[in-house]
């Protein structure tokens, strides 16, 4: 929180209104960082996204290993909810099988307007969910960005994986 | 946030708590993109840094503090502390005239330990203020990645 000199807090703002107004600022300032890197330098920029993305997500992935008791794709599927709900995403999940879990997006939070900076972003969430199933895969199905009406975030089992 | 069967058991977690985990997540990511740029394309990182904040920094400016009131120091950093706050920092103003005004950030949120990467991530700061008042100027008093305690920014109204 952040104070006045007389020890009061500078915003009345309550918790709900923060998370509503200031988590987009800083998804607004990645969003931004990502298409000015991936406007100046083209595939060297896209492969950078990717590369933190993906560190991002291993430095994740111990906590998750944690938190996700068992490496099935509805377990899974779950902690992508979770990490979505952080951000409030607005969405439903459509599917959940046991081989098959889909996380519908009306809209992109960021809202990104690229396939390929959707695609290097989401590194990070393929990281952790074949990170925490190696016969586990994490596909965007549909994607706003690429002119469909939703994302759909697939975890699903590799064919051939076990169930 | 994603809407469930009812059948499914799914643990809520509080929104104080989502909150403090998205800011705090989101604000490392930002703080590792920036480190791992410089890292890869240099100065070349520093200035898109620079110029992709300067423009969040004029349309937050906008949308946050749009409305009449004084411009003058102490009203910008009132402004300027609440987008603080609202993106999850802690900390305090410190001193608040319409000269000269002090803001003390508690930590670094995005674990930044550079001189130069603090200045251009600071650009946002900077330019937020300028956006109100194009006499104000602003002053990185303190700042963590030198190794002072906490980061301050000061703001001054300069004579034209």
């Amino acid at each position: 929180m952040f104070k006045q000199p007389d020890g009061g807090p500078v915003s009345p703002a309550s918790v709900e209104e923060k998370h509503e107004r200031g988590v987009p600022i800083l998804l607004q300032q990645i969003r931004r960082f990502y298409e000015e890197l991936a406007r100046v330098h083209g595939k060297r920029g896209l492969d950078h996204i990717r590369r933190v993305s993906a560190e991002y997500g291993n430095e994740l992935l111990a906590r998750a290993r944690k938190r996700v008791k068992e490496n099935d794709v509805q377990s899974v599927g779950l902690y992508v909810v979770r990490i979505f709900n952080n951000i409030d995403v607005d969405g439903e999940l459509v599917e959940f099988g046991p081989d098959r879990v889909t996380v519908r997006c009306q809209q992109c939070p960021y809202p990104f307007t690229s396939t390929e900076v959707c695609e290097a972003h989401t590194t990070m969430e393929r990281v952790i969910v074949e990170g925490l199933g190696d016969d586990l895969t994490y596909t965007v199905e549909r994607s706003i960005p690429g002119g469909d009406d939703v994302c759909d975030h697939v975890i699903a089992r590799r064919k051939g994986g076990r169930s | 946030m994603i809407r469930l069967p009812e059948s499914i058991d799914y643990e809520e977690v509080p929104i104080e708590k989502r909150y403090r985990a998205a800011t705090r997540a989101l604000s490392a990511r930002i703080g590792a993109l920036y480190r791992r740029a410089v890292d890869e394309f240099g100065d070349e990182a520093l200035e898109l840094i620079r110029s992709v904040n300067r423009r969040h920094a004029r349309d937050l400016a906008r949308d946050l503090c749009e409305g009449g009131g004084p411009r003058d120091a102490g009203a910008a950093a009132l402004c300027l502390a609440r987008l603080l706050d609202l993106v999850g920092m802690d900390g305090e103003v410190l001193e608040l005239s319409p000269a000269c005004a002090r803001i003390s950030v508690e930590s670094c949120p995005f674990g930044i330990s550079s001189p130069e990467l603090c200045e251009a991530r600071t650009t946002l700061e900077s330019e937020f203020v300028r956006s109100l008042a194009d006499d104000l100027h602003v002053e990185i008093e303190k700042c963590a990645a030198l190794g002072d305690e906490s980061c301050q920014f000061r703001i001054d109204r300069v004579s034209r």
